[in-house]
């Protein structure tokens, strides 16, 4: 026995962690989140924003890291459009642009079932995933006071919204009234910016000179009504990078808030969160949110309940458990057997 | 000359952007936002080299043949399906968003191929952690048991779960964040700051030429 | 090259009285302010301290003084790597980072490609080497194609040794790993820069068995490296492995020249760590002075002197 534990074949670990992370997701059970205080410091910078203010939101990461950075995308654009911060959004890495786009129109957005109805009611595009069923996509429509369940070409009247069904829509622009979100007025998309630290200096001595034309229509930024009264990168109320290497984050701190003052903050994989721990404690960092618990205190503190990283913190929890658990089984071996050569 | 021009440049040029920092912001603005752009427009060209590359490196293989060479075929066909579709696709964006994302657009396949394969690739490290983990935490000295303890609490705080068992794990796994491990980084980092200005320093007075392929 | 270094030092050593000549002058009327950002002069003297010490000990160095410098483990070891791939029949696998050639890490690490390179040419070792940047793929040909050239062995340099895989990065690592489990190789070298995919190298090669050597300035990726791999360079261990391996004089001088700058700073911080305490004990003390007599207590001579230095400091390095 001791022996099949000290060769243990890594696959057995692998099961074992896939069996916790899939149990929590299909049981469907959630463990409360609560801040912490690298979160705080991301919640009372923006809080320090008053409406009106100018985020510069770069996505400096790509879709290997979606898992833990594109929550706080989107709870971030949620928490920047209800409280009329107006965002105006690039990427220092290829395909960030592309993310936020999604995040904007695409990505499935959970709201609960009293949420589902008044957006309907508000004319938005609710999907819907009934208790045990999949695949197809299907959407709720209003006709004649009743809510019908559209599938492809079927329709299929319900008398009430299921309270054990899943709803969601696409991308965060749906959660607001048609119009919230004008193009050029409280969002700007200036797209993928070649050249990573330079980007961030050529900002610093002009944001229209470095960003020269909008990803949509090409046209110059400082003809957006978004972009008066923004010149340099001081400006600017709050830079906030989303990353998960190089040309992110640190590129931001040294040469945003190093050569111009501007605010920053951060998203950061959980896996290089502790390299830009000094840049938080000596405060060149206003605040940082650190991987998929980072996203989830992110979303509670927020009010963005049914937030991928809140429902992600349960399975996390059970591999964190796992693999404590493993360890302590490695370190007992690894006692009985130096207690067994000492005998 | 074939060395001592880069050689020269690369003097200048570093020269150049040193003094620059020094000299008042506004005499600077207009040079140093032209010397960015055109290091922009450089990297721009560095991605088109890699691209030409790739496509010659694999066409080599597709000719050549062998097992290996249907991933060749793979590879070539999806580089123009992309491109072609992000050239044609792409453009159905509106002030509302997306507008339409169809089968084999830029958009679907970003949604569907691209992401799920790219999530999955940095999925793994979460096995590959457990494994590392259970292999290599052994409290075999006092050190390592100190590594240990630290793990587990840090783990814990990261999660729910630890607050569950106690309030305060998460507040001692703050402060292990925040002081040890935040300390033993800056020192790491001072010290690889350090390293990267003498590195810089040998590439700007040309002792270091690693950069131009070889030594003299 | 002597006449650069001299042009440099000259240029520093004298644009330090030149920046505080000129600090105050005045421009055009557009134009606001001072010619040169005096405010950025601690950044000045930092460079002519850590230059000065670098091209001062790079001089000793070419005079013949002999430079210690302590074992590095890793890099002794990969004589037995290699002697180990060799015995074995089975190739070294050589991943010099993910980053370009512009960084500082991908170039330390070319440096070391070129000594196993003449290494492997010299034990007739296969050699592959995965790149993910086309400048670091022309530059690492060049660099191996050069030591299999110095080893008298251009005959078996081959092109096929560098790879271009693609510039992505997860595909990157899931065909360097591919390429590890199909042909196992018996030395790894995994020497660079490395973000997220460091542990799937690390452990993909540990499940080969081969012995690796891994080496990065990355502070969050050390850790993965050091659970996996059996030695690691860590932070700017890497940076020295050139000077190390390569026995040259003006890369030990340089070496030199960066300890005493580490050592400067290394001072610095314990100096300003003094001063902070003292500044905040005595600020702590005149508080307590004001609350026992109700009245405001006028700040000594020496704690003027040290809000002067302190104030002057802490303005200054917010360039």
């Amino acid at each position: 026995m001791l022996n099949y534990l000290k060769t243990l074949d890594r696959r057995i670990i692998y099961l074992f962690v896939l069996v916790g992370v899939i149990l929590p997701i299909v049981g469907g059970f959630l463990f409360p989140v609560q801040s912490s205080p690298m979160t705080d410091s991301v919640v009372k910078a923006l809080k320090e924003l008053e409406p009106g203010s100018v985020i510069l939101v770069s996505a400096d990461f790509d879709p290997g890291s979606q898992a833990e950075l594109q929550p706080m995308l989107l709870a971030l654009l949620k928490y920047c459009f209800e409280n009329e911060i107006n965002v105006v959004s690039m990427g220092l890495w290829p395909m960030g642009p592309t993310l936020i786009d999604n995040a904007m129109d695409s990505d499935k957005v959970r709201i609960s079932k009293d949420r589902a109805e008044q957006l309907m009611l508000e004319g938005r595009k609710v999907y819907i995933i009934p208790k045990g069923e999949a695949g197809t996509e299907q959407y709720l429509e209003e006709r004649d006071g009743k809510i019908v369940v559209v599938k492809e070409t079927e329709r299929e009247e319900v008398g009430d919204l299921f309270d054990d069904a899943i709803y969601y829509v696409k991308g965060i622009r749906s959660l607001f009234p048609e119009g919230h979100i004008k193009y050029g007025e409280n969002y700007l998309a200036a797209g993928y910016q070649v050249g990573a630290g330079v980007v961030i200096l050529d900002l610093v001595a002009s944001v229209p000179g470095a960003l020269k034309t909008d990803a949509l229509n090409s046209k110059p930024v400082e003809s957006y009504p978004i972009m008066n009264g923004i010149d340099t990168l001081k400006d600017i109320d709050m830079v906030f990078t989303l990353s998960s290497g190089s040309g992110g984050i640190k590129e931001w701190v040294i040469y945003g808030n190093g050569r111009s003052g501007v605010k920053v903050c951060g998203g950061v994989t959980a896996v290089s969160a502790p390299e830009f721990l000094p840049y938080l404690v000596s405060r060149q960092l206003a605040g940082m949110l650190a991987g998929l618990a980072g996203a989830a205190e992110f979303e509670a503190a927020t009010g963005y309940e049914m937030g991928e990283g809140i429902r992600g913190m349960t399975p996390q929890s059970f591999a964190h458990i796992i693999i404590i658990l493993f360890i302590i089984i490695g370190n007992l071996v690894f006692l009985v057997e130096k207690y067994s050569e000492n005998k | 000359m074939k060395r001592q021009i880069p050689l020269l440049i690369t003097f200048l040029s570093a020269i150049t952007m040193i003094v620059f920092y020094f000299l008042n912001e506004d005499l600077t603005k207009d040079y140093k936002s032209g010397i960015f752009d055109w290091v922009r427009i450089i990297g721009s060209f560095a991605l088109l080299i890699g691209i030409v590359n790739l496509l010659r490196v694999h066409f080599y293989k597709i000719r050549r043949g062998g097992k290996e060479a249907v991933y060749s075929y793979v590879l070539v066909l999806s580089f123009f399906i992309i491109t072609v579709s992000g050239l044609i696709g792409y453009g159905k964006r509106g002030a509302e968003g997306i507008v339409g994302a169809s089968f084999l657009t830029f958009d679907w396949m970003f949604i569907n191929v691209l992401r799920p394969l790219q999530g999955t690739m940095f999925s793994l490290l979460a096995f590959y952690v457990a494994s590392a983990a259970f292999r290599s935490f052994r409290a075999k000295t006092k050190e390592a048991t100190f590594l240990l303890v630290s793990a587990f609490i840090v783990m814990l705080g990261r999660v729910p779960v630890g607050t569950m068992i106690w309030d305060r794990i998460p507040v001692i796994s703050n402060w292990i964040m925040t002081y040890p491990t935040a300390g033993a980084q800056t020192a790491i980092m001072i010290g690889a700051a350090l390293g990267a200005v003498s590195v810089s320093l040998k590439i700007i007075i040309g002792i270091e030429r690693t950069y131009l392929g070889g030594d003299e | 090259m002597k006449k650069f270094s001299l042009l440099f030092v000259c240029f520093l050593l004298f644009s330090l009285p030149a920046v505080t000549a000129f600090g105050a002058g005045e421009i055009d009327e557009g134009v606001s302010g001072k010619i040169f950002e005096t405010t950025r002069i601690p950044v000045l003297i930092g460079i002519l301290l850590l230059g000065g010490a670098i091209v001062y000990f790079i001089e000793k160095a070419k005079k013949g003084q002999h430079i210690f410098i302590r074992k590095i483990a890793g890099l002794n070891a990969i004589d037995d790597a290699l002697g180990r791939a060799t015995e074995m029949g089975k190739p070294v696998l050589f991943v010099p980072g993910i980053m370009g050639i512009e960084n500082l890490e991908t170039l330390a690490s070319v440096s070391i490609l070129g000594h196993i390179a003449k290494k492997t040419a010299a034990f007739e070792t296969d050699l592959k080497v995965p790149v993910r940047d086309a400048l670091v793929f022309s530059t690492a040909q060049e660099v191996i194609k050069e030591s299999y050239l110095a080893s008298g062995r251009p005959d078996a340099f081959n092109d096929n040794m560098v790879e271009f895989v693609t510039s992505e990065q997860f595909g990157y690592v899931a065909g360097v790993n591919g390429y590890m489990v199909r042909e196992k190789p018996a030395a790894n070298f995994l020497l660079g820069c490395f973000y997220a995919e460091s542990l799937l190298l690390a452990e993909t090669g540990n499940s080969i068995g081969a012995i690796q050597v891994a080496g990065t300035a990355n502070p969050s990726q050390i850790p993965f490296f050091i659970t996996a791999c059996d030695y690691t360079l860590i932070g700017e261990e890497l940076y020295a492995a050139g000077a190390y391996l390569s026995d040259d004089a003006k890369a030990k001088g340089s070496l030199k020249g960066q300890d005493m700058g580490k050592a400067i700073v290394m001072g610095l911080i314990g100096f300003f760590t003094v001063l902070v305490i003292f500044f905040q004990l005595a600020s702590m003390g005149k508080s307590y002075e004001e609350f026992q007599k109700g009245k405001e207590a006028k700040p000594s001579e020496t704690e003027s002197a040290i809000t002067k230095v302190h104030n002057f400091f802490r303005n200054s390095l917010n360039f």
